[in-house]
């Protein structure tokens, strides 16, 4: 074998690169059961779970057209009449233990926080929705 | 049913260990290769007189020691340098030159989409997420941000820039007499990943959080729950089992330019000709020439010469020349 040393270090580097998850998180990967961690929620959702863990994202959307668009604010389903707006997720579910948790263990950072309203944040206004 | 699951949750270690092996034993097989001859080839003006003057693109292009050579492998590596100056081959009828870099530029695309692809992938791989990562997706997804999930834009420009690559082999007509079906079944692999990876992002909603679940169990080495397993979306499925097969079939395929690049003579050799003798590994300084040492073998006969002449090179290959001659073609040493 010609070049030993620039090889040998050639495939340490390949190897390393591989091993990346690891050495990215210091070696601390946790292995976690997600949908047990979080918190119960009330009533009924919009859907049955496993349509909203998938199509939640996808509801928002529509209702965001179907209110700013077309003016509809109320939405029929066989669960129960809903108010088509993001603040009627907060009636049922809490925000850092059921949303934020799901989504920092996705890493999904959604934007409508920017302008939307979740319970987390402190405004005394709005506070007549909790 | 569930049982039968397990077999994904074994696939990925079977691909990685044909992976790392394969990769590792053909890494060595080229490396056990000599390199007999000093084969750099230059553009740039080498070092001379000093009132010849070298500018810093002279040294990248014809370095002439070990660190300017480590910079043109740089440049290879990561900007496709070669390839940016060496893709204008096609000739018109008027003799005029085609500017063909767009292979190079979608060559480009594609290959840092795809880096920032599987960067992106860290996030089922880790938890917690690093910043890092976070950071990356952010940048990927300001330009679509309005839409739900975000747009990210490596996704499209990889689709994109894999459609021209294939779209080349396909519809020129030299492109399609040169390419092998090995090189359409690579892009083959890469289309149906990308495709079910997408549509999985945009389209085909799939729960998330099984994927997660299952990712950190392969990383974790522990074992994944049946209802894990029964979750997993059949696109998933698919997107996944082709990302394995694509990994194992790596150490066999094309895609192992990626190593052998660093192994490219004309590349990585620095050009000082004319400061180091080049010495051929495999015969240093021989007393007799190899010719007359150890000689040709052909056809179980072995020919020892000094120099390989025209009357040793005709009886070597008799047959082949005289059925050549049959044919009315004069055969005759070259004239120097
Ligand atoms: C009337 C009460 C109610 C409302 C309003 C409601 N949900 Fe739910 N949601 C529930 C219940 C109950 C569950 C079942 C979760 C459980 O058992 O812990 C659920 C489940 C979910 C899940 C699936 C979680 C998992 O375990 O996979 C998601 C995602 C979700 N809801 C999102 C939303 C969003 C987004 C909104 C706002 C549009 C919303 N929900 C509005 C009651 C509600
Ligand atoms: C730039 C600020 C901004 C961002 C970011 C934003 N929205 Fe909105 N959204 C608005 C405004 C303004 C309205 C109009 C409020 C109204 O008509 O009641 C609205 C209305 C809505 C509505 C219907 C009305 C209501 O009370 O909720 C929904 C649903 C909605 N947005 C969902 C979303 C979702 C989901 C996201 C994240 C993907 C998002 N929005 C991001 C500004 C924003
Ligand atoms: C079971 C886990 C889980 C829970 C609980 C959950 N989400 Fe999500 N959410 C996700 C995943 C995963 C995505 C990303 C899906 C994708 O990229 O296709 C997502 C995406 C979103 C998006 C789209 C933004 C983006 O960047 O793609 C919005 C908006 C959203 N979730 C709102 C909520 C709200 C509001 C709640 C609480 C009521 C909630 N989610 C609860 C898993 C969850």
């Amino acid at each position: 074998m010609y070049h030993k040393g620039y090889v040998a270090l050639g495939i340490v580097l390949f190897l390393a690169l591989l091993a990346m998850p690891y050495w990215v998180t210091a070696g601390k990967i946790k292995y976690e059961e997600i949908e047990k961690e979080l918190a119960p929620a009330k009533g009924k959702c919009v859907y049955d779970e496993e349509w909203m863990a998938k199509y939640h994202m996808e509801l928002l959307k529509d209702w965001r057209e179907l209110a700013v668009r077309h003016g509809v604010r109320h939405y029929h389903t066989e669960n129960g009449d809903f108010n088509v707006s993001l603040t009627e997720c907060w009636k049922c579910h809490d925000y850092n233990n059921f949303c934020a948790k799901c989504h920092n263990f996705m890493d999904v950072e959604p934007v409508c926080w920017e302008c939307h309203y979740n319970p987390s944040m402190n405004y005394s206004t709005v506070n007549y929705i909790k | 049913m569930s049982d039968a699951l397990y077999v994904f949750y074994i696939l990925p270690y079977v691909a990685f260990a044909i992976f790392v092996v394969g990769t590792i034993y053909r890494v060595i097989n080229w490396a056990r290769s000599a390199v007999p001859l000093k084969i750099p080839t230059t553009a740039g003006q080498q070092p001379t007189f000093k009132f010849i003057k070298r500018t810093w693109l002279d040294k990248i292009d014809s370095p002439s020691n070990k660190w300017w050579a480590f910079v043109r492998m740089l440049f290879e590596v990561f900007l496709f340098r070669s390839l940016f100056r060496n893709t204008r081959y096609y000739i018109e009828k008027g003799g005029k030159n085609v500017d063909a870099r767009w292979l190079w530029l979608f060559a480009v695309l594609f290959h840092y989409s795809l880096l920032i692809i599987v960067l992106r992938h860290l996030r089922f791989f880790t938890n917690p997420v690093p910043n890092f990562v976070k950071t990356i997706e952010y940048l990927d997804g300001v330009l679509g941000v309005a839409i739900v999930p975000p747009l990210l834009m490596t996704g499209v420009i990889a689709l994109i820039a894999l459609a021209f690559l294939w779209g080349r082999r396909i519809l020129l007509a030299k492109e399609r007499c040169i390419s092998l079906p090995s090189d359409h079944l690579i892009l083959f692999f890469m289309a149906v990943i990308l495709v079910s990876g997408l549509l999985m992002r945009y389209i085909v909603k799939i729960d998330l959080t099984y994927v997660k679940m299952f990712a950190l169990s392969i990383v974790k080495f522990t074992p994944p729950s049946p209802e894990v397993l029964a979750n997993l979306h059949p696109l998933f499925l698919v997107h996944f089992t082709f990302v394995c097969i694509t990994i194992a079939y790596i150490p066999f395929s094309k895609v192992m330019h990626f190593a052998g690049i660093w192994f490219s003579p004309t590349r990585n050799m620095p050009n000082d000709n004319r400061m180091r003798r080049h010495v051929n590994p495999w015969d240093p300084n021989p007393e007799v020439p190899i010719l007359a040492r150890e000689g040709i073998t052909v056809a179980g006969v072995t020919y020892k010469s000094k120099k390989l002449d025209w009357e040793t090179y005709y009886e070597m290959y008799k047959d082949q020349l005289d059925e050549i001659a049959e044919k009315n073609y004069t055969l005759k040493a070259e004239e120097f």
